[in-house]
């Protein structure tokens, strides 16, 4: 065994160690009981996978159904053509901007510095990164010749049935697999042209991206994508790959389907003979060591880290400086946290802040108190969720934050205020949206009033959740503790507190607005008894 | 004259383990003590537990006679500490974060030419706007003292600041300690280099297995 493949193949080996361990199953120990443990999760796992992709492919039939072709499986192979095309051409996309070879720093200095063969190492990390592809579009193509089989026998299905239905999905699983080798072979020999070490291809992700524009106006230009594919032009030109996906569903034969696949697998492995002979593994290292880096710290659940490691590449080198003012004092710390939030992108802002939003006003809409119940601590949990981050990064940052001269309470209320200001915003929103749509469901303007102290108090007792287990030791190598159950059980008492008191009130004929504003005085003094709680933990970290 | 940091009975245990002895010093305005001793011996535990990041097991800090704990915004306004592996905000550049600490210590007077000067001379000007995480380990510890050095200060700890300085940044740093002390501060750093107490003209303190010697 050569040296690239023996490195490699003992990563492949501890990475299915990794999730044998994950499942219970300790490839160390050599008894006979853990032999038996590994096949019945082998069973146990292949059953559920196989009860799932069947409860999937009912959905899948009727999502077929509306498109109006001749039948069932001809859909699905349209649908899958159109999976392949997208994920071919995005694949490609990203292998013209950044190597398709991923490397760890690990490996950047053991296999990068060192003289080995450049296509040996293309080969070996396609081995690594195929299955996981294949196994994921392949899953598809199950559920879609599961469909097909449901199609055929007209929904009368009986347990006698599971072998045609294990059938289709393995003849289905095998053609894609060939043929997702072949593209991916293709799509690495594509970036493999970008990082030859004789010439510079900046541009290269272009064509991809045309072909795409060309495709999706071709296809979808007749109305139908799918009809595009079982006849005209585009049929025939996407022939090599319609024909081995149709073989699949049982439209042609098999046999030559899996030939169409080979040959798919053949080209692409050619390709990538030819293009990896002379590949800079130097640059594939620089290009990709820090994504590795985050998704092997996502895999093994180090959440923050992997989203460190995000936030640095989104991030860049540098940036000019913030267009608005700092403030003194403890104003310092809500400037901070505007900068932080501006930098860290819109987009993560507003997709967290906008499903607060939608929990909120179905909170509004939903007629009865029960669901309400269950919305409104859906609610609770989210916003408490998102209050708690600017207090967690400062807590991360021990050595930076605890030094300020700033009151611990003062410095709680800059972290949690502005979280509390929007979530208050768009509980009032929510509140309008829901007025505007007729469907209040006895919510009224009145109760407006109480999303202050509720949302302040969120925010308070999440702070108390994540301060109550920190540790100066811990927080000085960066890690602080996330919200978890109590401030869950915080945000539900907070909750019933103000709800409850207030809708109490209104029942023992107390005018709605003055009951609300009742309410609005019992959150607010929970709200002062959990910034004292949370100010002295704050203030005896230990 | 009262001495600038005291400490009374500090002590510091892990557990059963004891990382730090009851512990009792005192340090004068326009004084530099140098902190020596094996790795291990407690030098870092004392630094944390005086610059309050560590709550020490027993015993009291103070600093121009504010108590770390019960006054601890005057005291946290007097009392500067850098460690020797500073970190940051991964979102904001280096000149943010001298502008975000000087604004959290009600020195935004006169800042930009102040942090100007700063970078200047510790070579950081090019790369003000750059974020810490593309620094270098030396750069980041540069950023850490400057971050000390943007806002008044009356005494100063730092944790093996010349740990990963060059050459011309470990003059920097000496001439900055120096012209500090001429200004008052009371200044107390760790370092397994014996030859830096001499050049600064500093007391020498020596510990081991967490018992200060020679205070």
């Amino acid at each position: 065994m050569g040296p690239v493949w023996l490195v490699r193949s003992r990563q492949l080996a501890s990475n299915l160690r990794y999730w044998l361990v994950v499942v219970g199953y300790d490839s160390r120990d050599r008894s006979f009981s853990q032999k038996i443990y590994l096949v019945y999760a082998a069973v146990f796992f292949a059953l559920w996978i196989f009860a799932m992709l069947s409860f999937l492919s009912s959905t899948a039939r009727s999502f077929l159904a509306p498109f109006h072709l001749s039948s069932i499986p001809v859909a699905a192979t349209g649908l899958s053509t159109i999976m392949l095309l997208v994920w071919g051409l995005y694949a490609a996309y990203h292998a013209g901007k950044r190597s398709p070879l991923a490397f760890s720093e690990d490996d950047a200095y053991l296999i990068c510095q060192t003289p080995v063969s450049r296509r040996a190492v293309a080969f070996a990390w396609l081995a690594g990164s195929w299955p996981l592809q294949a196994a994921l579009l392949g899953a598809v193509g199950v559920v879609l010749a599961f469909a097909s089989t449901d199609a055929a026998l007209a929904g009368k299905t009986t347990l006698a049935d599971s072998p045609r239905y294990l059938l289709a999905g393995f003849r289905s699983l095998l053609t894609i697999a060939l043929v997702v080798g072949g593209m991916q072979s293709l799509v690495w020999a594509f970036g493999c042209l970008r990082l030859r070490g004789d010439r510079e291809l900046p541009r290269l992700w272009l064509a991809p991206a045309a072909l795409g524009l060309i495709l999706a106006v071709g296809l979808f230009g007749s109305g139908s994508a799918l009809q595009s594919l079982t006849s005209g032009a585009w049929a025939i030109l996407l022939q090599p790959l319609i024909f081995p996906l149709a073989s699949g569903y049982g439209l042609e034969n098999w046999l030559g389907g899996l030939l169409a696949g080979a040959a798919w697998a053949a080209v692409g492995a050619g390709a990538l003979w030819l293009a990896a002979d002379r590949i800079n593994l130097g640059r594939a290292a620089q290009e990709t060591t820090r994504q590795v880096a985050r998704l092997n710290a996502a895999a093994a659940g180090i959440f923050d880290a992997a989203d460190q490691l995000a936030l640095q590449q989104k991030l860049g080198i540098g940036h000019s400086p913030a267009l608005f003012a700092a403030r003194p004092g403890w104003g310092a710390l809500l400037w901070k946290n505007l900068l932080r939030t501006e930098r860290r992108g819109a987009w993560s802002f507003f997709s967290a802040w906008l499903l607060i939003f939608l929990v909120g006003l179905g909170a509004v809409l939903i007629p009865d108190w029960g669901g309400r119940g269950w919305a409104l601590l859906v609610w609770g949990t989210l916003v408490a969720q998102q209050s708690g981050q600017y207090l967690r990064a400062d807590l991360a940052l021990w050595g930076l934050f605890r030094p300020l001269p700033i009151p611990a309470r003062l410095a709680l209320l800059a972290d949690v205020a502005v979280p509390a200001a929007l979530a208050t915003l768009l509980a009032w929103l929510a509140i309008l949206g829901g007025a505007a749509a007729g469907a209040a469901g006895g919510v009224t303007a009145w109760a407006a009033l109480l999303a202050p102290g509720l949302a302040l108090g969120l925010g308070l007792g999440s702070a108390v959740d994540i301060l109550r287990t920190a540790k100066s030791q811990a927080l000085l190598a960066g890690n602080a503790a996330t919200p978890g159950g109590v401030s869950l059980a915080i945000a539900a008492a907070l909750l019933a507190m103000t709800i409850v008191s207030a809708v109490w009130l209104a029942g023992k004929g107390l005018p709605l607005g003055l009951a609300c504003l009742a309410g609005l005085l019992v959150s607010l003094l929970a709200d002062w008894g959990l910034l004292e709680l949370a100010g002295e933990l704050l203030k005896r970290v230990e | 004259m009262p001495p600038i940091l005291e400490t009374y009975q500090l002590s510091r245990y892990y557990g059963q383990f004891r990382a730090l002895a009851e512990t009792n010093l005192a340090l004068q305005g326009g004084e530099i003590v140098v902190l020596a001793g094996p790795n291990g011996a407690g030098k870092s535990t004392l630094l944390l537990c005086l610059s309050g990041l560590l709550r020490p097991t027993s015993g009291r800090v103070s600093v121009e006679g504010f108590d770390l704990y019960t006054q601890e915004v005057q005291a946290k306004g007097r009392l500067a500490f850098v460690p020797d592996v500073p970190r940051f905000y991964t979102e904001l550049t280096a000149w943010e974060h001298l502008l975000f600490i000087a604004q959290a210590y009600r020195a935004g007077a006169g800042f930009e030419a102040r942090a100007e000067k700063l970078l200047k001379a510790f070579d950081l000007w090019q790369a003000r706007d750059l974020y810490p995480h593309n620094y270098s380990r030396g750069m980041r510890l540069k950023l850490g003292l400057l971050m000390a050095l943007i806002r008044p200060l009356r005494v100063l700890l730092l944790d093996e600041p010349a740990s990963a300085l060059d050459p011309e940044g470990v003059e920097l740093l000496k001439s900055s300690l120096l012209d500090l002390r001429a200004g008052g501060a009371a200044i107390l750093l760790s370092s397994h280099n014996p030859q830096i107490a001499q050049e600064l003209g500093a007391r020498r303190w020596t510990m081991s297995q967490g018992q200060l010697e020679a205070a």
